[in-house]
């Protein structure tokens, strides 16, 4: 088996919220990812486990979206992303990491999907290859794009 | 600008996507662990043998009764009626092939495909079992029959076995190609025809008194034999795995 559940229960729990913003929601659809995926044993034998329960997180956030579409998004993400950087030091690192978390909040759901598997959850490219069903280098063109959107975004930000 | 984002962007982003600490971990965690020591005690219970037995208390009883019925009319005539062709047993045995397609369709026919993929042994183990116990059960009587056909007529043993293997290994194949690629009563009306076909075709040998190496030499027969038992078993492989591939759809 190559993983493991408590391990692997944070990082479904962070690419849940990212999707939710709500600490009980994201963390009720995690649950509900690990027993659909548990429920599954003939999938997990095949080898594919993690890109299978990567799937089910996903799909399970967008059913979210489905059914909360009209709801307002809670505040508390919000709250979250304006204090944290605050106990970090040095002054370039914070402007930096500032830059980056308003850079990130312009892209689009599905870019910032990716840099959440691939750098804040150490997803594999080949995982993140089979999650989307394209090949390892679309998957790598994809990333060079997103980080070239990012670069974008936080340059014009500094010329401004 | 490019290396410095990606050289900072790991500890950046997970900093910027951390998510509040959470507080069902734990207690999910247990329930996971119960859950799965649960299913694994359930296994141990429940071997491979048990869900066989199982199974087999679940194939008609006819089908049973009219292998043995076969078997045991057989010795009978073979020791009261002297001097008659095998064609008339080969002309037989496609039906007991068409008993075990039949077993193995009983889910489609019925309707209870769907139930049965939702189950906890999904049609895949059930085919498995039931095709694999009632099919090496009549291939068991089969091959009993052999050594006694040889004691009574003293033909060659080849001969025999190819008499009552070939038919029923060939309907075995067609059938399972048959359902394999079309589906619905068709398949199932084209089963009867194919034992109809093949067990006529074996008759009519017989009523012709023709010998079988009168059609073809031994080199032929055997080969016939043992194409036809690849072929059957990578059928049956075959159709087990398309209902594998029904359980993903």
């Amino acid at each position: 088996m190559d993983y493991n559940i408590e391990e692997q229960y944070d990082k479904i729990y962070r690419y849940c919220y990212m999707h939710v913003r709500h600490r009980q929601t994201a963390e009720d659809l995690t649950q509900e990812a690990f027993l659909r995926f548990l429920e599954n044993k003939s999938y997990r034998e095949v080898g594919k486990c993690l890109a299978y329960l990567y799937t089910i997180a996903r799909n399970l956030c967008t059913d979210y979206y489905r059914r909360n579409k009209e709801e307002a998004l809670p505040d508390e993400y919000e709250r979250l992303l304006s204090s944290s950087a605050e106990d970090k030091s040095g002054e370039e690192y914070l402007i930096d990491t500032l830059d980056l978390r308003e850079a990130v909040q312009q892209l689009e759901i599905e870019e910032q999907e990716l840099l959440v598997w691939r750098y804040v959850n150490d997803v594999s490219v080949t995982d993140i290859a089979k999650i989307l069903g394209i090949s390892r280098f679309a998957v790598h063109r994809k990333l060079k794009s997103v980080l070239g959107r990012l670069e974008d975004i936080m340059g014009k930000g500094r010329e401004h | 600008m490019k290396r410095r984002l990606k050289s900072q962007l790991k500890s950046q982003m997970k900093m910027i996507y951390e998510a509040p600490v959470p507080q069902g971990k734990e207690a999910f965690l247990q329930k996971i662990e119960r859950m799965e020591k649960e299913e694994w005690r359930q296994e141990e219970e429940l071997s491979c043998w048990k869900v066989l037995g199982i199974q087999i208390g679940y194939i008609r009883k006819w089908n049973w009764l009219v292998s043995v019925l076969f078997f045991a009319a057989v010795i009978v005539a073979e020791q009261s009626v002297k001097g008659r062709t095998l064609w008339g047993l080969s002309a037989f045995v496609p039906y007991l092939a068409l008993m075990v397609v039949a077993e193995g369709l009983r889910s489609t026919r019925y309707r209870m495909e769907e139930l049965e993929l939702a189950s906890r042994f999904s049609v895949k183990y059930i085919l498995l079992a039931r095709l694999g116990a009632l099919g090496l059960f009549q291939l068991c009587l089969l091959l009993l029959l052999m050594p006694f056909l040889y004691t009574i007529r003293r033909e060659a043993i080849l001969e025999i076995g190819i008499h009552i293997l070939l038919p029923w290994l060939s309907t075995v194949f067609v059938m399972f190609l048959m359902i394999r690629k079309m589906h619905g009563r068709e398949s199932h009306s084209l089963c009867v025809g194919t034992a109809v076909i093949v067990s006529g075709a074996c008759m009519t040998f017989g009523i012709m008194n023709v010998s079988m190496f009168d059609l073809a030499g031994a080199g032929v027969w055997t080969l016939l034999l043992v194409s036809g038992a690849v072929l059957a078993g990578r059928e049956v492989y075959q159709f087990i795995r398309q209902s594998e591939e029904l359980q993903w759809n």
